[in-house]
C-alpha cells in the first residue's frame, strides 16, 4: 500500500518547523514517529501534501528533572517506559508507556504524537490527565501552556492550532505520588477496549491526599472525571468508598455495545477494574 | 529526494519519492527480499528490521525516516543472528516460514538488549509478531535456545 505523494520536509530546528507550518497551514502535518499518521496515509483514509519530520530536531527530544518532570515530545514511547528518570518520577507514565502497543511500535511512536494524535484509544492522553500535565505549545508568534484537561476536544481533536507545536510536557504531580495504568484489552488487538489511569498520595493519616483519575476510550475523548476525584479526596478508601466512586465515574462514561461485549459485561469489567485498582494504589502507599 | 540508507553495513544513495516506505526501499530498490510485507498494517511484524539497533516494523517506517540512519536486516551477516537463525531450524521454529524474519530480527533486538530473558519476557516482546501456523511453543523455545547458546559464547570468549 502506498500513499498518495506528498512534500516531504525535514527541518533541524523549531524556527525551520515554525516557518513551514506558517507557510503550509492546514495542507500541512507533522510526522513524529508516525505510526498513526502513517498507517492513515497507506489506507488513504487521509492525504497531505506536506508532510513534515520533526525527528531531527534536538531541542523536542529531551527527558529532565528539575522541580517538575519534563518531557520533549519526540521522546519514543519505549524510552519513556524504561528511562530510569521517568521510571523514579513518575511510576504511572511508565507503566503505561509499557503497555502501548508492542516493542516495535514503541520504538517509533512517541509521547507527543500519542497525545497530540488524540485518538480516544490512544494511552497516553488519560495518563496525562490524570497527571494533571502542563503541554508547552509554540507557534511562530507565542508561547504559551495549556493543560491538560483543556487540551483534548473531542477524537482527533485537540487545542493545538495548525500552526502550533507541542513543545514540552511538564509534569508536576510526581513526589509521593504513586500510580497506576489498568488497561483492558483482548487478545488480539493492542488498543485499550478501555482504561483508567489512576494517580494518587496520602496525607499522613492515610486519607487521600490528591488524585487524579483519566479514562481511555470510555468517552468520545480521553475524560477526566472530576467529581469522582473531589469526592475521594480527604476519604479512606475502603470498598463502600471505592463503590460509590464508581458511581459517580459513569457519569463521565459513555459505553455502549460494541464488537467487545454489552455495555452491561463491559461496564462490570469495568467496576472490577476500577475497584481493586484504587484499592491496589492505597495499599502500595 | 536522495537519500542515504546504511543497510547491513553498507551505504547506499538513491532517489526515491518521499512516499515510499522502508519495507519497499529494501526489497524493491536493494532487492533485499528476506524482509516480508505480511498484513501491511503494523499488525504481524514480518517486516521488522532493526534501525540503528532497535526493532521497527518496515511497513509503517518511510524510507525518507531512514535517512542517514542504520538498518540491519534478515540478510545481515552478523554472527549473532547466524546462531539464532541455527537454533529456529533445530527447534523447529517455523514451518511456512513467512513470519520467520520478522520473528528473527525482534529475536535478535530481545538478545541484544537483554542478559537473561525469561519465557515470561520473550513472549512478551515478541508480541508484536504474529505466526498464522501458530507455532509458537516452537518459536519460544529457539529464542531460548538461542539465548542458551549466544550466553554460552559470552562465557567461552570471557
Amino acid at each position: 500500500m502506498y500513499p498518495d505523494k506528498f512534500e516531504y520536509f525535514t527541518p533541524d530546528n523549531i524556527e525551520g518547523l515554525e516557518e513551514l507550518l506558517d507557510k503550509y497551514k492546514d495542507d500541512s502535518k507533522i510526522l513524529a514517529g508516525g505510526h498513526s499518521l502513517i498507517p492513515l496515509l497507506k489506507l488513504r483514509l487521509t492525504s497531505i501534501p506536506y508532510i513534515i519530520d520533526i525527528s531531527n530536531i534536538k531541542d523536542l527530544s529531551f527527558v529532565d528533572c528539575n522541580n517538575a518532570l519534563e518531557i520533549g515530545p519526540m521522546v519514543r514511547t519505549g524510552e519513556v517506559a524504561s528511562n530510569k528518570i521517568i521510571g523514579d518520577k513518575c511510576k504511572l507514565l511508565a507503566d503505561a508507556a509499557s503497555k502501548i502497543a508492542d516493542p516495535q511500535v514503541r520504538n517509533m511512536g512517541t509521547v507527543g504524537g500519542d497525545v497530540c494524535e488524540a485518538d480516544p484509544r490512544n494511552d497516553l492522553p488519560a495518563v496525562m490527565l490524570a497527571l494533571n500535565a502542563e503541554f508547552e505549545v509554540t507557534n511562530s508568534k507565542e508561547k504559551r501552556t495549556v493543560k491538560a484537561e483543556d487540551f483534548f476536544k473531542d477524537a482527533y481533536t485537540t487545542a493545538l492550532e495548525s500552526n502550533d507545536i507541542l513543545t514540552r510536557i511538564v509534569i508536576k504531580n510526581t513526589e509521593n505520588y504513586y500510580g497506576k495504568y489498568y488497561k483492558y484489552t483482548t487478545l488480539s488487538s493492542d488498543f485499550a477496549v478501555f482504561a483508567i489511569a489512576i494517580n494518587m498520595s496520602l496525607n499522613n493519616n492515610k486519607t487521600v491526599k490528591d488524585i487524579g483519575i483519566g479514562l481511555t476510550n470510555l468517552n468520545s475523548t480521553a475524560v477526566k472525571p472530576v467529581e469522582v476525584e473531589n469526592y475521594l479526596k480527604n476519604k479512606k478508601i475502603d470498598d463502600k468508598v471505592a463503590g460509590e466512586a464508581f458511581d459517580l465515574l459513569l457519569k463521565s462514561c459513555d459505553i455502549e455495545d460494541d464488537i467487545n461485549g454489552t455495555a452491561k459485561n463491559k461496564e462490570k469489567i469495568l467496576k472490577n477494574i476500577f475497584i481493586n485498582g484504587l484499592k491496589e494504589i492505597y495499599e502500595v502507599l | 529526494m536522495m537519500v542515504n540508507i546504511k543497510v547491513n553495513g553498507r551505504e547506499y544513495k538513491k532517489d526515491i519519492e518521499p512516499r515510499m516506505l522502508l519495507v519497499s526501499f529494501l526489497r524493491d530498490e536493494l532487492n533485499l527480499t528476506g524482509t516480508h510485507i505480511g498484513c501491511d498494517t503494523s499488525n504481524c511484524g514480518a517486516c521488522t528490521v532493526l534501525m540503528d539497533g532497535k526493532s521497527v516494523k518496515s511497513c509503517t517506517v518511510l524510507a525518507a525516516q531512514a535517512n542517514n540512519h542504520e538498518i540491519t536486516t534478515i540478510e545481515s551477516s552478523d554472527p549473532k543472528l547466524d546462531v539464532i537463525k541455527q537454533s529456529f531450524v533445530e527447534e523447529n521454529g517455523l514451518q511456512c516460514g513467512f513470519c520467520t524474519p520478522g520473528m528473527i530480527m525482534q529475536t535478535f533486538y530481545i538478545l541484544e538488549n537483554s542478559e537473561d530473558a525469561d519465557e515470561e519476557y520473550i513472549k512478551k516482546n515478541l508480541r508484536g509478531n504474529l505466526c498464522r501456523c501458530t507455532g509458537y511453543k516452537s518459536i519460544i523455545d529457539s529464542v531460548k535456545k538461542a539465548e542458551e547458546r549466544v550466553k554460552g559464547e559470552i562465557n567461552v570468549s570471557k
